[in-house]
């Protein structure tokens, strides 16, 4: 089926999205083959290879993965206004959901069971961030140049107390500069 | 009103620097926390995250939506998830075009050589941190006779649990919130 000559509505753009928000737990990549179901099988928004082509660029792009895909897919579809929409529906179940949850949250959290449960709770919770990270790091970090800058990141933060918006900064500006000299020294060698 | 610009203001800044998915926002989060404990403390900061862990949707965009709601209700989540969103949506709009020369680009390359590995050691300072307030109940600091003073045995003994069990081969697959419920109710049953 062709993707280009039919022309989806924006308010069903909106709520194919608004199930892919309300229906995905984790979010990230665990949204990545959801996304793909609903745009490339069940509606044909866009090509199986155009959205491949496009996840490593979301990678490149600052924010949530998961939204950026449905900003994509939204443009893909029906422009600007379709890249409203997509993104607005994928939003919008989180925004709901976590009002009633804080609200009920707020209500309970004086309780002492709750309090016991939450406090076992923040140590499960650093347990699946460090899990991530010795996930992430498997694929990333891997070369000696990347396990340098991975330490220093962590260690400016954890113990120096840097901002974090400086170390990213400082971290895009170096990749810049040191992959340019380094290309322009090895040109020198030959 | 100038203290819901105040978090309109960060979220976006949050929305454009952080790299590599949802986890990705979270050292900003931390720092926030840490400076402005008046919007919201460390120690709500991880039991929203563990929420947003249990709640469908991407983990960001919850947090996003319950920093706003604890502070200005259902106004305020509209508003923070929106101004997280805004910067990558404009981003993208701008790069549709040239999306394969921006890929291919070596300098956008050489760029995210350097920013993956930091982000990644950002989410693991944010991780340590996280362990400092549920393990010690205070930050690092490099007085360890005051650091030291309300470790806490328990909680030290559910994370290395929770750790070992999370990355072993066959239970890769069991989702966080089976392993959060499971510390819900470890922590009630022993009052941790």
């Amino acid at each position: 089926m062709n993707t280009q000559n039919k022309k989806i509505s924006l308010l069903k753009l909106f709520f194919i999205f608004f199930k892919i928000g309300l229906f995905t737990f984790g979010g990230g990549y665990a949204m990545i083959p959801v996304i793909k179901r609903e745009a490339v099988d069940n509606n044909q928004l866009l090509t199986e290879e155009e959205m491949l082509n496009f996840i490593p660029v979301s990678q490149c792009t600052p924010g949530v993965l998961a939204v950026n895909l449905s900003t994509f897919v939204g443009k893909k579809s029906r422009g600007f206004f379709g890249a409203l929409f997509s993104t607005l529906g994928v939003i919008t179940p989180s925004i709901i959901i976590i009002s009633l949850v804080a609200f009920i949250f707020d209500k309970f959290k004086g309780n002492k069971y709750v309090i016991y449960a939450f406090n076992a709770i923040r140590a499960v919770v650093s347990a699946t961030i460090f899990t991530a990270v010795i996930s992430l790091a498997k694929s990333a970090v891997k070369k000696p140049f990347e396990i340098i800058i991975c330490l220093l990141a962590f260690v400016a933060v954890a113990f120096l107390k840097i901002n974090p918006i400086i170390v990213i900064v400082i971290s895009g500006i170096f990749g810049f500069f040191f992959f340019r000299l380094k290309k322009m020294r090895g040109k020198k060698d030959e | 009103m100038s203290k819901l610009l105040f978090l309109i203001v960060k979220y976006f800044e949050i929305g454009l620097m952080s790299f590599g998915g949802g986890l990705a926002t979270l050292p900003f989060l931390m720092r926030l926390a840490q400076k402005y404990p008046e919007y919201l403390t460390q120690r709500e900061l991880i039991d929203i995250i563990a929420i947003s862990e249990s709640t469908p949707g991407p983990l960001g965009v919850n947090a996003a939506s319950f920093f706003g709601y604890r502070n200005f209700g259902v106004l305020g989540a509209i508003l923070t998830t929106i101004s997280l969103v805004t910067p990558s949506f404009f981003i993208i709009l701008i790069l549709f075009n040239i999306l394969e020369k921006y890929k291919k680009s070596e300098n956008v390359q050489n760029v995210f050589k350097a920013l993956r590995p930091a982000s990644i050691g950002l989410i693991a300072a944010a991780a340590f941190s996280v362990f400092c307030l549920a393990v010690f109940d205070k930050q690092w600091d490099f007085n360890f006779t005051d650091f030291f003073s309300n470790f806490n045995y328990k909680s030290l003994i559910l994370f290395t649990i929770s750790l070992i069990l999370m990355n072993i081969k066959k239970l890769k697959k069991v989702h966080p919130v089976v392993f959060i419920a499971a510390g819900a109710l470890i922590g009630i049953l022993l009052k941790i």
